[in-house]
This record gives structure tokens, sequence and C-alpha cells, in this order.
């Protein structure tokens, strides 16, 4: 006996394809069924079938009309199929039955920000977000935007709740790339960093005297630190690592990773530029070392 | 000591290659909890592996084939519909976060290093517990009716289960045990060896009389035997019945078959 709780337990492990050849039998059994239409329409748009998507899902509407889920879905289907016309009359059509639609409120976000209109999606997203905080898509779609029209704090908070709520997506994963970009923003909105050019000098200090495999065990540790966020405009040294005792700011762990990448390889792209800070901190390495000092 | 297999084991065992496309490789291995332990095969690996004890005896019998039914419970799932249970470190913070109030509680009667020790054992038992029972009814009801011969093993392995699991109803292990994992571990003890102890016609559950476990171990047992659905995707409806049950769903997560770590053939 089939059973359609197996096919949606099936949806949540990401499982499509079983889910999908579940639905299909569930359906000969019931044809008209909303529950099934609603998941078997889902399943093909996420196993990129959106022209099967858009039949069924359109099947569903033809049977409950009023169901606004299925229009979201149906509006995400033809997204799928570059339709952003249809697909905005699904999402408007969502939202006339349930103004408060969240899935509705996000793709239409989604949408006005493929259009550029930036302000519209905020004001579609933050409506979202704020009934369903818990969705990483939307949370995303939140730093994306802001990103986009400059408002970089209110980014980079939306960008650190999609990791916060799983660094391990591919969404969780680009939010932690857009950070970075945000970091080098604000790192280089300041001009020349002098601050960063100690750190640098201290850095080179440091790793003077440690093998390869020391420097690398440091520089990866920061690295990956990195990929979560570090607040490099705060000097608060709230950091602290296991390969290096100590606590340190964001920017200090940025300037010991550089200069640590810059000593494994010196060709390699460590993503932030502080390439004039740490030009000027090996000069004066260079030129000072001989005599030694130290520095706080 | 290599296993001296009895009829009808050596036939389980050609009907394991015949519906899952391979056999099982027999290793010796001496840090097991129990005699045998399988590892199923996924598409990369040329064999089923049962691990073993140098030092078994016949009961060895009833676990094999024991183990292979849980092969044959999934692999009669069409591939694409197959699921595991999992955890990691997230779903165990958060799951370990709903009981908070309780392990804090425990604390002031245990030092921090054992406590850290006895909260990964309960969770890891309890999880062993919820996502093997509901499959195991099966099996063992499955071998008791198919396999004659092997009763008088599979009641020694399931006394020696039910030993362990009468524990749990001591004073001991109450004072330093939560009282959601104490709980839903002896519902599903009950439930299991009430459904299983009918069957077989032996009575497990004596011990539990007069004990509060027996009221919800019952509904439970009423839900299993109502509702279960004998097969692979049957087994998952009934492992999230009975987490739901004993209020233990988010511990765990399910995920395909075959999405497995790359090192899953080394892992015991």
């Amino acid at each position: 006996m089939k059973d359609i709780n197996y096919a949606l337990m099936l949806i949540s492990a990401n499982k499509f394809d079983g889910a999908k050849d579940l639905f299909e039998e569930l359906l000969q059994d019931d044809p008209g069924n909303q529950d099934i239409l609603y998941n078997l329409g889902m399943c093909y748009t996420e196993l990129d079938k959106p022209e099967k998507a858009v039949e069924t899902l359109s099947e569903c509407i033809r049977y409950y009309p009023h169901y606004a889920n299925a229009h979201v879905a149906l509006g995400f289907a033809y997204a799928r199929l570059a339709d952003d016309e249809k697909a905005k009359i699904h999402f408007l059509r969502a939202l006339e039955i349930e103004p408060s639609n969240p899935y509705a409120l996000r793709n239409l976000g989604g949408l006005y920000g493929k259009e550029n209109d930036y302000e519209k999606a905020i004001q579609c997203l933050e409506k979202s977000f704020s009934i369903n905080p818990d969705d990483q898509q939307t949370a995303y779609g939140l730093g994306y935007s802001y990103l986009h029209i400059g408002v970089l704090d209110n980014a980079d908070k939306f960008l650190k709740i999609t990791i916060d709520l799983d660094e391990s997506t591919k969404i969780g994963s680009l939010a932690k790339d857009l950070r970075r970009e945000i970091a080098e923003i604000n790192l280089k909105e300041k001009g020349f960093r002098i601050d960063a050019m100690f750190y640098c000098l201290a850095a080179l200090q440091f790793f003077k005297d440690k093998n390869p495999e020391r420097v690398k065990k440091v520089a990866f540790e920061i690295g990956m630190k990195g990929r979560q966020g570090l607040d490099i405009n705060n000097p608060d040294k709230k950091y602290t690592l296991n390969s290096m005792d100590g606590s340190f700011s964001g920017l200090q762990l940025v300037s010991y990773m550089y200069v640590g990448f810059k000593m494994i390889d010196s060709k390699q792209d460590i993503g932030l530029d502080i390439s004039e800070e740490y030009k000027q901190a090996l000069g004066l390495f260079n030129k000072e070392r001989p005599h030694g000092y130290t520095i706080h | 000591m290599d296993i001296q297999f009895i009829d009808p084991v050596p036939a389980v065992l050609e009907e394991v290659k015949s519906v899952t496309g391979k056999g099982v490789k027999f290793i010796e291995r001496e840090d097991l909890a129990t005699y045998a332990l399988l590892k199923m095969a996924r598409k990369n690996m040329p064999s089923h592996l049962i691990y073993y004890k140098k030092e078994h005896d016949e009961i060895i019998n009833h676990l094999i084939v024991h183990e292979c039914g849980h092969l044959f419970r999934i692999f009669k799932c069409p591939e694409n519909q197959r699921l595991m249970p999992y955890s990691d470190q997230q779903i165990k913070y958060n799951a370990l976060q709903e009981i908070e109030n309780e392990i804090m509680a425990l604390n002031k009667n245990l030092p921090e290093d054992r406590l850290i020790h006895i909260i990964n054992l309960w969770y890891n038992g309890l999880l062993r517990q919820v996502t093997n029972l509901p499959p195991d009814i099966m099996i063992e009801k499955w071998i008791y009716d198919e396999f004659p011969v092997l009763r008088p093993f599979q009641l020694r392995t399931l006394k020696k289960q039910h030993s362990e699991s009468v524990a749990g109803l001591t004073d001991t292990v109450r004072k330093i045990t939560p009282h959601t994992i104490l709980s839903a571990s002896n519902i599903m003890n009950y439930a299991f060896f009430r459904i299983l102890g009918f069957h077989i016609g032996h009575n497990f559950i004596r011990e539990y009389s007069s004990t509060p476990y027996i009221r919800k171990g019952k509904k439970l047992e009423t839900i299993t035997e109502k509702d279960y659905t004998d097969s692979h995707e049957g087994d998952n409806l009934m492992i999230d019945k009975w987490a739901a049950f004993v209020n233990i769903s988010n511990w765990f997560k399910w995920r395909g078959f075959e999405d497995v770590p790359p090192n899953y053939e080394q892992m015991v």
C-alpha cells in the first residue's frame, strides 16, 4: 500500500525522484487529490521538469482555484521557464487569496530583485521574513538585495542569519562569499589601513621562524573562521585560534591569514585585498629585520 | 574461530545475493559491542560486510539472519525511495537543548566529564532504539514464523536484550537519566517486548508491572500493531510514529540510502 506520508518523507530528505515516482502512482488511484497534485508539481520543478510542473499545478488549480500555495508553486515553475510575466500573475493571485503568504511574498520579492527593483523586492522579502524567519532563501534574498542598494549593515545582518540557519547548504555558501565581498568593501572604504599594515608586520615577525606547516595551519584556520565572516571593523579582540595563542581582532586575523598565504604561495588570491598594506609591511620588515624589533 | 553456519543461514545468505545483487563478506573484529554487526553495501561497495567477534556461539546464526532481514526489507524498496535515519552534531545539539533543564538538574549529581560521556550514551542509545526497534519487531516475527529452527537462538538473543532493557527500570539508572530519555526508552522497550512476547509466546513484560510505562507502552503497541505496513517504507513511517509518540521527532533526520559519508565503508 502506497502512503502519501512516505512520499512527503522523501521530499523532506530531498529525494525528489523517488517522491515523484510515488506521487505518480498515488495520483493514478486518486486523480484529483490536492496534496498529490501540488507535491507532484513541486517534485517536477525540483527535478528540472518545469513544463510537467506547469501541467500538473495547472491541473491542481483547476480543481482548487483558491489554493494559494499551488499558485505560488505554479508561479515558481513559470519562473523556471523564464516566463516571469506568468510567474508574477500567479504570485499576485496567491497574495490576493492569502495576503500574508510568505512564499508568495518571497518569490515575488525574488522577481522584483531580478528586475533590479530592489526597493519593492526588499518590501516583499521583509514582510515574508517577518512571517517566516527561519526561511533561508528569504534571508539570503534580503542580504543580496540590501547589498545591491549599498546598505551594507543590513546586508551583512541577513547574510549572517542565512549562514546561521544552515551553513551547509549552497545558499549558506553563497552567503559566506557575499559576506567576504562586504568585508572587502568595508576594508577598502577607509583607504590605506595603517592598522592592517602593522598587523602584517607582526605576522611577518611571528611567521619568520615557523616552519611552512605551522604557517599553513594558522592561515587555514583563519581561512575557515573567515568563511563565517570576520568583523574587520570592530577592534575588539574577540577571536581565538587553536593554532595560535591569544585573542585577536577581525582585521588582525585577516592580516595574519594574508601574510600566511602569501608565504605559502605568493601568487595565491586571498579574497580580501590588503596587498598595499602587505607590501609596505614587507618593506619595513626587510629593512628593519637585521636590527630586530618587537611589535606589541 | 570461523562461523559454523546452521541451516537455514546459507540459504538466507544466498537469497541476500539474489535480492541485493551482492554477497556478504564476514570480517572478524574484536571491538564490537555485540556478536555481529552489519554494514549494508552501497553502490561503490562490492559486498555487504558482517563484522563478528572471534568468540561467539550459535546465537550468531540468529543475528546473521536478523541482519539479512534488514537487507531484504531495504533492498525490496525501489532504490530511489530508500531512506535511512541519520544524525549529526547540529541535530544532536538541538535535541539535547530540548532537555537542557533535565540535564542541568543531573549535573549536580555527576562530574562534568562523566556527564558528557553519559549524555552521548543516552543520545546514541535512544536513537538506536527508536530507529531499530520498529523494523526489529517485523524481522523477529518473520524469523519466528519462517525459521523454526532458529527459535531457541532467537529466544536467547531476546532474553539477553531484555535483561539489558530492564536495567532501565532500576533506581540507579533512574537517578542519572533525564526523564524524557528514561521514559521514552522504557515505553519503547515495553511495546517491543509486549508485541514480540505475544508473538513468540514468552512473557517479557512481567518486570514492567506497576511501572509508569505500561499505559503509554500499550498505546504504542496498539498503534504499531494497527498501522504497520510490512515493508521498508512501513518501517520508516513507523519509526517516525514512534519518535513522535515519545517526543523525540527532532532527534534525527532522514536521508537517501546512498547519501553516506565517503569513508562509510571504513566506519564501524
